[in-house]
């Protein structure tokens, strides 16, 4: 019995595993939350994507971005609404990367390709040819390297969503004045309150 | 003569009562301004970190529900670019039905919010409207909700 217990568990952990393997989109997060407790939340913020698997990228009293893994972006809204006193805004994109990676792997198999050509003519070139070929494969490994360094990005992309949370609301421009047609909606205006004293 | 000026006293002296009964129940932690102080038809309390909560009441004109009139001015705010917290939050305010909406807003390097809610009878509409930083407006939000429920369109 125990024998079965075990192989569900691993069959269930490889399927997990697979799902994730096989995830082409990349999931970036939005949130605008207030909070009473401005460090607090910093910190529980770092400590949820650290606990996550994630990573923290950036904090500040205004702002806190962290990669997460993509299999937890369900629990973020529920974590979030934990830490506030309101989700102010939440917003979700995604976007599927399979075309970027499927055009930079060829695009580093075909310069591979050219590189094994020009390292072949190499040895049958004299030493002005050799120069030029030289300057070409240095311009192609730089090339390639570049190419790899996307690659990783978009793999990390891949794994990891991004979450950039801001702790106050941003933006200073003031809402526009647009008249209604029914004249008392007219005379609900925040800032003209706020401003009224009593 | 006698007999005929104790009624007409006592009916001078319960509609001066009946002018005088706030529109709204004072919310928990706040104090009343002074109904000399404000415009006829408003209700105004004040709490001690300086948030305002104002109660007025103005003609249903023209006629129409609160589902029409929380619309219209959902839409509106909207519109303006004010950012709503939730769809509406509808309330009981004696026999006549209520709507709350919160909005969140920047003001200077702060996050507020601003309450706005509306009270629709058959005559009238009472508009509630309280704002201040989000910390100052999460304490008194309950008292806020409690006194929007007392409120009376006279």
């Amino acid at each position: 019995m125990k024998k079965v217990h075990v192989i569900l568990s691993i069959l269930c952990l490889l399927s997990i595993q697979a799902i994730a393997e096989e995830n082409y989109l990349h999931h970036g997060i939005q949130a605008t939350i207030l909070v009473a407790d401005v460090d607090r939340a910093i910190d529980s913020l770092a400590r949820w994507a650290d606990e996550a698997g994630g990573y923290l990228l950036y904090k500040s009293s205004e702002v806190v971005i962290f990669r997460f893994p993509h299999t937890k972006v369900g629990s973020l809204r529920g974590f979030l609404e934990d830490i506030s006193e309101t989700v102010v805004e939440l917003s979700l994109q995604a976007q599927d990367l399979r075309e970027s990676i499927l055009g930079i792997q060829s695009g580093i198999q075909s310069r591979e390709e050219i590189l094994q050509q020009n390292l072949q003519y190499i040895d049958r070139t004299d030493v002005e040819g050799t120069l030029a070929i030289e300057k070409e494969v240095m311009q192609l490994l730089t090339e390639i390297e570049q190419l790899k360094g996307k690659l990783r990005k978009l793999t990390v992309d891949r794994a990891y969503a991004l979450a950039q949370v801001n702790l106050r609301i941003l933006g200073q421009s003031l809402p526009t004045d647009i008249p209604s047609s029914f004249g008392w909606i007219n005379t609900i205006d925040f800032y003209k309150f706020v401003g009224e004293g009593f | 003569m006698k007999t005929r000026i104790g009624p007409i006293a006592f009916a001078a002296a319960v509609l001066a009562l009946a002018s005088c009964t706030s529109l709204a129940q004072k919310p928990e932690g706040f104090a009343e301004v002074s109904p000399w102080q404000v415009a006829a038809a408003q209700y105004k309390a004040v709490s001690p970190e300086g948030m305002i909560y104002r109660v007025r009441t103005l003609k249903n004109y023209p006629v129409q529900t609160l589902e029409f009139w929380s619309n219209a001015l959902k839409n509106h705010l909207e519109k303006e670019g004010y950012r709503s917290l939730s769809e509406g939050q509808p309330f009981e305010a004696g026999e006549s039905p209520g709507m709350v909406f919160e909005w969140a807003m920047p003001y200077g390097n702060e996050s507020y919010i601003y309450l706005t809610a509306i009270v629709v009878s058959e005559n009238k509409i009472a508009v509630a409207e309280a704002a201040a930083e989000h910390t100052i407006y999460y304490k008194y939000r309950e008292a806020l909700l409690e006194s929007l429920a007392s409120i009376t369109i006279r």
